[in-house]
Protein backbone atom coordinates (compact mmCIF):
# COMPACT_ATOMS: atom_id res chain seq x y z
CA UNK A 1 0.00 0.00 0.00
CA UNK A 2 0.91 3.21 -0.96
CA UNK A 3 1.94 5.11 2.56
CA UNK A 4 2.75 8.30 0.90
CA UNK A 5 -0.04 10.96 0.76
CA UNK A 6 2.62 14.16 -0.16
CA UNK A 7 5.66 14.27 -2.43
CA UNK A 8 8.53 15.63 -0.82
CA UNK A 9 10.43 17.52 -3.43
CA UNK A 10 14.30 16.34 -3.91
CA UNK A 11 16.66 18.76 -3.73
CA UNK A 12 19.85 16.93 -4.70
CA UNK A 13 20.93 16.30 -8.01
CA UNK A 14 19.50 12.61 -9.17
CA UNK A 15 17.71 12.27 -5.94
CA UNK A 16 13.87 11.70 -6.81
CA UNK A 17 10.41 12.51 -5.11
CA UNK A 18 10.72 10.88 -2.22
CA UNK A 19 8.77 8.52 0.49
CA UNK A 20 8.93 9.09 3.62
CA UNK A 21 12.52 8.98 4.64
CA UNK A 22 14.19 5.48 5.35
CA UNK A 23 16.58 5.14 8.57
CA UNK A 24 19.77 4.87 7.99
CA UNK A 25 20.05 1.55 9.91
CA UNK A 26 18.19 -0.11 6.74
CA UNK A 27 20.77 1.09 4.53
CA UNK A 28 24.09 -1.06 3.88
CA UNK A 29 27.30 1.00 4.45
CA UNK A 30 29.42 -1.41 1.88
CA UNK A 31 29.18 0.29 -1.57
CA UNK A 32 28.25 -1.66 -4.69
CA UNK A 33 30.32 -0.61 -7.29
CA UNK A 34 28.54 1.33 -10.09
CA UNK A 35 27.03 0.25 -13.42
CA UNK A 36 29.25 -0.60 -15.75
CA UNK A 37 27.92 2.53 -18.21
CA UNK A 38 29.13 6.17 -17.78
CA UNK A 39 27.25 7.30 -14.84
CA UNK A 40 27.87 9.50 -11.67
CA UNK A 41 27.80 8.40 -8.42
CA UNK A 42 25.76 9.77 -6.01
CA UNK A 43 26.76 9.56 -2.72
CA UNK A 44 24.83 7.08 -0.36
CA UNK A 45 23.81 9.47 2.14
CA UNK A 46 21.61 12.02 0.50
CA UNK A 47 19.95 8.95 -1.37
CA UNK A 48 18.95 7.30 1.94
CA UNK A 49 16.42 9.85 2.14
CA UNK A 50 14.97 10.00 -1.34
CA UNK A 51 15.34 5.82 -1.61
CA UNK A 52 12.85 5.18 0.94
CA UNK A 53 11.20 1.59 1.26
CA UNK A 54 7.90 -0.17 1.81
CA UNK A 55 8.05 -2.97 4.72
CA UNK A 56 8.47 -6.30 3.86
CA UNK A 57 9.02 -6.28 0.06
CA UNK A 58 11.29 -6.23 -2.48
CA UNK A 59 12.09 -2.89 -1.32
CA UNK A 60 14.33 -4.26 1.48
CA UNK A 61 16.46 -5.69 -0.85
CA UNK A 62 16.07 -2.09 -2.76
CA UNK A 63 16.83 -0.64 0.38
CA UNK A 64 20.00 -2.08 1.42
CA UNK A 65 21.62 -1.22 -2.03
CA UNK A 66 23.59 1.83 -1.60
CA UNK A 67 24.85 2.67 -4.90
CA UNK A 68 23.10 5.46 -7.26
CA UNK A 69 24.02 5.41 -10.42
CA UNK A 70 22.89 8.60 -12.58
CA UNK A 71 22.94 9.45 -15.98
CA UNK A 72 22.68 12.83 -16.07
CA UNK A 73 21.52 15.43 -18.22
CA UNK A 74 23.05 15.81 -21.99
CA UNK A 75 24.12 12.40 -21.56
CA UNK A 76 22.53 10.00 -24.48
CA UNK A 77 23.50 5.98 -24.12
CA UNK A 78 22.43 3.49 -26.30
CA UNK A 79 22.25 -0.21 -25.22
CA UNK A 80 20.98 -2.13 -23.09
CA UNK A 81 21.73 -1.21 -18.82
CA UNK A 82 21.55 -3.66 -16.31
CA UNK A 83 23.18 -3.68 -12.80
CA UNK A 84 22.42 -4.31 -8.89
CA UNK A 85 22.11 -0.63 -7.63
CA UNK A 86 19.91 2.51 -7.91
CA UNK A 87 19.48 4.04 -11.20
CA UNK A 88 18.77 8.01 -12.04
CA UNK A 89 17.73 8.87 -15.54
CA UNK A 90 18.40 12.69 -16.01
CA UNK A 91 19.79 12.17 -19.76
CA UNK A 92 18.17 10.27 -22.28
CA UNK A 93 18.53 6.53 -22.84
CA UNK A 94 17.87 3.79 -25.64
CA UNK A 95 18.18 0.30 -24.60
CA UNK A 96 16.24 -1.88 -22.25
CA UNK A 97 17.06 -1.06 -18.65
CA UNK A 98 17.25 -4.26 -16.08
CA UNK A 99 17.94 -3.59 -12.54
CA UNK A 100 17.80 -6.77 -10.21
CA UNK A 101 17.48 -4.74 -7.48
CA UNK A 102 17.03 -1.31 -7.16
CA UNK A 103 14.94 1.57 -8.14
CA UNK A 104 15.07 3.10 -11.83
CA UNK A 105 13.75 6.69 -11.59
CA UNK A 106 13.28 8.73 -14.69
CA UNK A 107 13.34 12.16 -13.70
CA UNK A 108 11.61 15.28 -15.13
CA UNK A 109 14.49 15.80 -17.93
CA UNK A 110 15.15 11.77 -17.94
CA UNK A 111 13.72 10.23 -21.29
CA UNK A 112 13.66 6.61 -21.77
CA UNK A 113 13.21 4.76 -25.19
CA UNK A 114 13.11 1.38 -24.45
CA UNK A 115 11.58 -1.40 -21.74
CA UNK A 116 12.50 -0.82 -17.73
CA UNK A 117 12.46 -3.55 -15.60
CA UNK A 118 13.06 -3.74 -12.13
CA UNK A 119 11.62 -3.98 -8.54
CA UNK A 120 10.48 -0.24 -8.13
CA UNK A 121 9.98 2.27 -11.23
CA UNK A 122 9.23 5.78 -10.65
CA UNK A 123 8.86 8.24 -13.47
CA UNK A 124 8.78 12.20 -13.62
CA UNK A 125 10.13 12.81 -17.38
CA UNK A 126 9.32 10.95 -20.77
CA UNK A 127 9.71 6.68 -21.37
CA UNK A 128 8.48 5.01 -24.29
CA UNK A 129 8.65 1.67 -23.79
CA UNK A 130 6.89 -1.22 -21.26
CA UNK A 131 7.37 -0.27 -17.51
CA UNK A 132 7.30 -3.98 -15.87
CA UNK A 133 8.08 -3.63 -12.03
CA UNK A 134 8.44 -6.61 -9.55
CA UNK A 135 6.85 -4.06 -6.79
CA UNK A 136 5.72 -0.81 -7.57
CA UNK A 137 5.35 1.81 -10.17
CA UNK A 138 4.57 5.76 -9.90
CA UNK A 139 4.12 7.88 -12.15
CA UNK A 140 4.78 11.46 -11.17
CA UNK A 141 2.24 14.53 -12.44
CA UNK A 142 5.14 15.20 -15.33
CA UNK A 143 5.66 12.12 -16.34
CA UNK A 144 4.30 11.02 -20.05
CA UNK A 145 4.73 7.33 -20.48
CA UNK A 146 3.84 4.93 -23.66
CA UNK A 147 3.64 1.90 -23.18
CA UNK A 148 2.06 -0.74 -20.84
CA UNK A 149 2.47 -0.98 -16.97
CA UNK A 150 3.08 -4.42 -15.45
CA UNK A 151 3.05 -4.38 -11.43
CA UNK A 152 1.56 -5.20 -8.24
CA UNK A 153 0.96 -1.61 -7.22
CA UNK A 154 0.85 1.91 -9.13
CA UNK A 155 0.36 5.32 -7.95
CA UNK A 156 -0.94 7.81 -10.61
CA UNK A 157 -0.51 11.52 -9.85
CA UNK A 158 -3.01 14.00 -11.34
CA UNK A 159 -1.41 15.37 -14.13
CA UNK A 160 0.18 12.29 -15.43
CA UNK A 161 0.03 11.53 -19.20
CA UNK A 162 -0.43 7.83 -20.61
CA UNK A 163 -1.03 6.00 -23.14
CA UNK A 164 -1.26 1.88 -22.53
CA UNK A 165 -2.73 -0.85 -20.58
CA UNK A 166 -2.08 -1.16 -16.98
CA UNK A 167 -2.17 -4.86 -15.90
CA UNK A 168 -1.64 -5.96 -11.76
CA UNK A 169 0.11 -9.00 -10.98
CA UNK A 170 -0.23 -10.73 -8.04
CA UNK A 171 2.57 -12.00 -5.54
CA UNK A 172 4.15 -15.85 -6.87
CA UNK A 173 3.03 -15.47 -10.20
CA UNK A 174 5.50 -15.93 -13.56
CA UNK A 175 5.02 -12.41 -14.43
CA UNK A 176 5.88 -11.39 -10.93
CA UNK A 177 9.44 -12.64 -11.20
CA UNK A 178 12.19 -10.11 -11.77
CA UNK A 179 12.64 -12.13 -15.35
CA UNK A 180 9.11 -10.98 -15.51
CA UNK A 181 8.84 -14.02 -18.57
CA UNK A 182 5.53 -15.87 -17.83
CA UNK A 183 1.92 -13.82 -19.00
CA UNK A 184 0.42 -11.46 -16.76
CA UNK A 185 -1.98 -12.25 -14.07
CA UNK A 186 -4.71 -9.26 -13.81
CA UNK A 187 -5.78 -8.20 -11.05
CA UNK A 188 -9.17 -9.87 -12.26
CA UNK A 189 -8.49 -12.85 -10.11
CA UNK A 190 -6.94 -11.04 -6.91
CA UNK A 191 -8.27 -7.63 -6.71
CA UNK A 192 -6.37 -7.69 -3.02
CA UNK A 193 -3.43 -6.98 -4.96
CA UNK A 194 -4.29 -3.79 -6.10
CA UNK A 195 -3.70 -1.02 -4.29
CA UNK A 196 -7.62 0.10 -2.64
CA UNK A 197 -8.51 3.71 -3.78
CA UNK A 198 -9.83 6.14 -1.39
CA UNK A 199 -12.62 6.13 -3.67
CA UNK A 200 -13.74 3.18 -4.68
CA UNK A 201 -16.43 1.71 -2.94
CA UNK A 202 -18.88 0.64 -5.41
CA UNK A 203 -20.61 -2.43 -5.42
CA UNK A 204 -19.27 -4.91 -8.38
CA UNK A 205 -21.18 -5.20 -11.26
CA UNK A 206 -24.04 -7.64 -11.43
CA UNK A 207 -23.44 -11.13 -12.49
CA UNK B 1 -24.59 -8.51 -25.41
CA UNK B 2 -28.06 -6.29 -25.64
CA UNK B 3 -29.65 -4.81 -22.57
CA UNK B 4 -33.00 -6.04 -24.20
CA UNK B 5 -32.03 -9.49 -23.58
CA UNK B 6 -29.88 -9.11 -20.37
CA UNK B 7 -32.36 -10.65 -17.54
CA UNK B 8 -32.63 -7.65 -15.00
CA UNK B 9 -34.42 -9.20 -12.44
CA UNK B 10 -33.55 -8.03 -9.45
CA UNK B 11 -31.81 -4.92 -10.81
CA UNK B 12 -33.08 -1.71 -9.30
CA UNK B 13 -30.54 -0.02 -12.22
CA UNK B 14 -33.11 1.34 -14.84
CA UNK B 15 -32.23 4.28 -17.31
CA UNK B 16 -35.03 6.55 -15.54
CA UNK B 17 -33.92 5.22 -11.94
CA UNK B 18 -34.39 7.98 -9.27
CA UNK B 19 -30.63 9.48 -9.26
CA UNK B 20 -28.77 8.16 -6.04
CA UNK B 21 -25.01 9.28 -6.27
CA UNK B 22 -23.05 6.74 -4.59
CA UNK B 23 -21.72 6.86 -0.80
CA UNK B 24 -18.02 8.28 -1.71
CA UNK B 25 -20.33 11.23 -3.36
CA UNK B 26 -21.95 12.66 -0.75
CA UNK B 27 -18.38 13.54 1.08
CA UNK B 28 -16.84 15.30 -1.89
CA UNK B 29 -18.30 18.84 -3.33
CA UNK B 30 -21.38 18.70 -4.99
CA UNK B 31 -20.22 21.28 -7.65
CA UNK B 32 -17.36 18.44 -9.21
CA UNK B 33 -19.48 15.35 -8.50
CA UNK B 34 -21.68 14.34 -11.60
CA UNK B 35 -24.59 10.97 -11.39
CA UNK B 36 -23.53 8.91 -14.14
CA UNK B 37 -26.30 6.59 -15.16
CA UNK B 38 -24.71 5.88 -18.18
CA UNK B 39 -21.85 4.73 -15.99
CA UNK B 40 -23.69 2.33 -14.09
CA UNK B 41 -25.36 1.18 -17.38
CA UNK B 42 -22.10 0.47 -19.41
CA UNK B 43 -21.13 -1.63 -16.25
CA UNK B 44 -24.30 -3.25 -16.12
CA UNK B 45 -23.82 -4.53 -19.77
CA UNK B 46 -19.57 -5.63 -19.24
CA UNK B 47 -20.61 -7.27 -15.62
CA UNK B 48 -20.53 -10.75 -17.77
CA UNK B 49 -17.80 -9.98 -19.41
CA UNK B 50 -14.16 -11.85 -17.51
CA UNK B 51 -11.53 -9.33 -17.31
CA UNK B 52 -13.41 -7.24 -20.46
CA UNK B 53 -10.72 -5.10 -22.03
CA UNK B 54 -11.80 -1.42 -21.39
CA UNK B 55 -10.40 1.59 -23.27
CA UNK B 56 -10.19 5.04 -21.81
CA UNK B 57 -10.33 7.99 -24.33
CA UNK B 58 -9.60 10.32 -21.74
CA UNK B 59 -6.61 11.53 -18.95
CA UNK B 60 -5.21 9.09 -16.93
CA UNK B 61 -6.62 9.32 -13.28
CA UNK B 62 -5.37 6.69 -9.95
CA UNK B 63 -9.04 6.19 -8.97
CA UNK B 64 -10.29 5.24 -12.38
CA UNK B 65 -7.80 2.76 -13.36
CA UNK B 66 -8.37 0.99 -9.43
CA UNK B 67 -11.82 1.20 -10.22
CA UNK B 68 -11.77 -0.93 -13.09
CA UNK B 69 -9.15 -3.08 -12.42
CA UNK B 70 -10.69 -4.03 -9.20
CA UNK B 71 -13.63 -4.88 -11.11
CA UNK B 72 -11.36 -7.22 -13.01
CA UNK B 73 -11.59 -5.50 -16.28
CA UNK B 74 -7.91 -4.70 -17.89
CA UNK B 75 -8.01 -0.74 -18.66
CA UNK B 76 -6.06 0.48 -21.59
CA UNK B 77 -6.16 4.55 -21.49
CA UNK B 78 -5.44 6.80 -24.46
CA UNK B 79 -5.98 11.10 -24.20
CA UNK B 80 -6.89 11.40 -27.45
CA UNK B 81 -8.25 14.85 -27.58
CA UNK B 82 -4.73 16.23 -26.25
CA UNK B 83 -3.03 13.70 -28.62
CA UNK B 84 -4.56 15.52 -31.08
CA UNK B 85 -4.11 19.06 -30.02
CA UNK B 86 -0.20 17.98 -29.27
CA UNK B 87 -0.06 16.77 -32.84
CA UNK B 88 -2.03 20.03 -34.67
CA UNK B 89 0.97 21.47 -32.77
CA UNK B 90 3.39 19.59 -34.19
CA UNK B 91 2.15 20.05 -37.44
CA UNK B 92 2.02 23.91 -37.43
CA UNK B 93 5.24 23.90 -36.03
CA UNK B 94 6.86 22.06 -38.85
CA UNK B 95 4.72 24.46 -41.43
CA UNK B 96 6.19 27.29 -39.23
CA UNK B 97 9.64 26.21 -40.10
CA UNK B 98 9.22 25.55 -43.29
CA UNK B 99 10.50 27.46 -46.20
CA UNK B 100 8.57 30.36 -47.77
CA UNK B 101 6.51 29.74 -50.35
CA UNK B 102 7.01 26.15 -49.40
CA UNK B 103 3.54 24.90 -50.08
CA UNK B 104 4.53 20.89 -50.55
CA UNK B 105 4.03 20.48 -46.69
CA UNK B 106 0.41 22.08 -46.81
CA UNK B 107 -2.49 19.59 -45.93
CA UNK B 108 -5.43 19.46 -45.58
CA UNK B 109 -7.92 18.67 -42.45
CA UNK B 110 -8.72 15.67 -44.27
CA UNK B 111 -5.19 14.39 -44.51
CA UNK B 112 -4.29 15.69 -41.04
CA UNK B 113 -7.24 13.52 -39.63
CA UNK B 114 -5.36 10.65 -41.81
CA UNK B 115 -2.10 11.17 -40.60
CA UNK B 116 -3.22 11.43 -37.18
CA UNK B 117 -4.88 7.94 -37.09
CA UNK B 118 -1.81 6.37 -38.43
CA UNK B 119 -0.67 6.65 -34.54
CA UNK B 120 -3.73 7.53 -32.79
CA UNK B 121 -6.27 4.51 -31.99
CA UNK B 122 -3.53 1.55 -33.05
CA UNK B 123 -5.47 -1.82 -31.32
CA UNK B 124 -6.10 -4.91 -33.04
CA UNK B 125 -9.16 -5.82 -34.39
CA UNK B 126 -12.35 -6.88 -32.10
CA UNK B 127 -10.43 -5.51 -29.15
CA UNK B 128 -12.22 -4.15 -26.46
CA UNK B 129 -15.39 -4.47 -24.90
CA UNK B 130 -15.86 -0.97 -23.75
CA UNK B 131 -15.13 2.77 -24.57
CA UNK B 132 -15.48 5.67 -22.39
CA UNK B 133 -15.45 9.22 -24.38
CA UNK B 134 -16.64 11.95 -22.27
CA UNK B 135 -16.18 15.10 -23.56
CA UNK B 136 -14.24 14.05 -26.50
CA UNK B 137 -16.57 14.03 -29.86
CA UNK B 138 -18.03 17.23 -29.12
CA UNK B 139 -14.71 18.25 -29.26
CA UNK B 140 -12.93 16.99 -32.19
CA UNK B 141 -12.49 18.54 -35.74
CA UNK B 142 -14.90 17.73 -38.07
CA UNK B 143 -13.07 16.49 -40.72
CA UNK B 144 -11.36 13.90 -37.58
CA UNK B 145 -14.82 12.71 -35.96
CA UNK B 146 -16.07 10.20 -38.88
CA UNK B 147 -12.59 8.63 -38.41
CA UNK B 148 -12.69 8.01 -35.27
CA UNK B 149 -15.91 7.02 -35.09
CA UNK B 150 -14.81 4.44 -37.69
CA UNK B 151 -11.40 3.13 -35.88
CA UNK B 152 -13.84 2.99 -32.33
CA UNK B 153 -16.00 0.69 -33.60
CA UNK B 154 -13.18 -1.42 -35.85
CA UNK B 155 -11.52 -1.59 -32.46
CA UNK B 156 -14.51 -2.87 -30.55
CA UNK B 157 -15.68 -6.04 -30.25
CA UNK B 158 -19.52 -6.83 -31.40
CA UNK B 159 -21.51 -6.47 -28.55
CA UNK B 160 -18.91 -3.82 -26.87
CA UNK B 161 -20.71 -1.07 -25.58
CA UNK B 162 -19.47 2.96 -25.85
CA UNK B 163 -20.52 5.66 -23.27
CA UNK B 164 -19.81 8.98 -24.59
CA UNK B 165 -20.72 12.55 -23.53
CA UNK B 166 -22.34 15.45 -25.08
CA UNK B 167 -23.40 18.90 -24.00
CA UNK B 168 -26.68 20.58 -24.89
CA UNK B 169 -25.42 24.05 -24.77
CA UNK B 170 -21.53 25.30 -24.74
CA UNK B 171 -19.58 24.45 -21.44
CA UNK B 172 -18.57 27.04 -19.51
CA UNK B 173 -15.16 25.55 -18.84
CA UNK B 174 -13.08 22.07 -19.80
CA UNK B 175 -13.29 19.30 -17.37
CA UNK B 176 -11.65 15.67 -17.27
CA UNK B 177 -13.68 12.93 -15.84
CA UNK B 178 -12.61 10.30 -12.85
CA UNK B 179 -14.65 7.63 -11.62
CA UNK B 180 -15.43 7.73 -8.32
CA UNK B 181 -17.74 5.03 -8.04
CA UNK B 182 -20.25 3.00 -10.18
CA UNK B 183 -22.16 6.03 -11.18
CA UNK B 184 -20.67 8.75 -9.73
CA UNK B 185 -17.91 10.80 -11.63
CA UNK B 186 -15.69 13.43 -10.28
CA UNK B 187 -15.13 16.31 -13.07
CA UNK B 188 -11.89 18.24 -12.90
CA UNK B 189 -11.60 21.37 -13.90
CA UNK B 190 -8.47 21.63 -16.44
CA UNK B 191 -6.98 24.45 -18.55
CA UNK B 192 -8.82 24.51 -22.00
CA UNK B 193 -7.53 21.95 -23.85
CA UNK B 194 -9.89 22.50 -26.59
CA UNK B 195 -12.43 24.57 -27.89
CA UNK B 196 -15.85 22.90 -27.98
CA UNK B 197 -16.32 22.68 -31.42
CA UNK B 198 -20.19 22.38 -31.68
CA UNK B 199 -23.90 20.87 -29.67
CA UNK B 200 -24.76 18.05 -31.36
CA UNK B 201 -28.82 17.12 -31.75
CA UNK B 202 -29.89 13.79 -30.38
CA UNK B 203 -30.52 12.87 -34.39
CA UNK B 204 -26.56 14.10 -35.22
CA UNK B 205 -25.26 11.98 -32.54
CA UNK B 206 -27.32 8.79 -34.01
CA UNK B 207 -25.70 9.64 -37.47
CA UNK B 208 -22.11 9.44 -36.09
CA UNK B 209 -22.57 6.78 -34.38
CA UNK B 210 -24.19 4.75 -37.38
CA UNK B 211 -22.77 2.09 -37.54
CA UNK B 212 -23.89 0.71 -34.32
CA UNK B 213 -27.02 -0.84 -34.08
CA UNK B 214 -28.19 0.31 -30.42
CA UNK B 215 -28.33 2.99 -28.18
CA UNK B 216 -29.54 4.71 -25.52
CA UNK B 217 -29.18 8.21 -23.84
CA UNK B 218 -29.66 9.87 -20.86
CA UNK B 219 -29.84 13.43 -19.69
CA UNK B 220 -27.96 14.74 -16.78
CA UNK B 221 -29.39 17.70 -14.88
CA UNK B 222 -27.02 19.74 -15.98
CA UNK B 223 -28.10 18.75 -19.44
CA UNK B 224 -25.27 16.87 -20.49
CA UNK B 225 -26.27 13.76 -22.22
CA UNK B 226 -24.69 10.06 -21.78
CA UNK B 227 -25.17 8.25 -25.14
CA UNK B 228 -24.70 4.10 -24.43
CA UNK B 229 -24.17 2.10 -28.11
CA UNK B 230 -23.50 -1.01 -29.03
CA UNK B 231 -21.90 -2.66 -31.62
Amino acid sequence: MWRKTEEVKPTSPGAVAAEPAATASNLNSSATPPAAISTTSVPAAPVASAFASTPATASDVAAAITTVSTISAGLKIRGDISGNCHLVVEGETHGKIHLANGRVTVATSGRVNADIEAPEIEIEGNVQGNLHARDNVRLGPASHVQGSVLTRRIRIEDGARFRGKVEMTRPGSAADSSGGKGSPVTAAASPVNAEKPKTAAAAAPRS
Amino acid sequence: MDWTAKNRLGSTATARAPVKPGPEAATAASTNIRVSNGLKEFLWLLSDERQGKILDLGAVFQSTVMFFIEKGFRLSTEDLLRSWKEFLHAEEETLRSAAVGDENGRVSQGMLAGKFLDTALQYPEDHFHGVLAWDLFDYLDAELLPRVMERIYTVMRPGGAVLASFHSRAPERFNRYKVVDSQTLELVPTPTLAVHARVFQNREILDIFGKFRSSKTFVGRDQVREALLLK
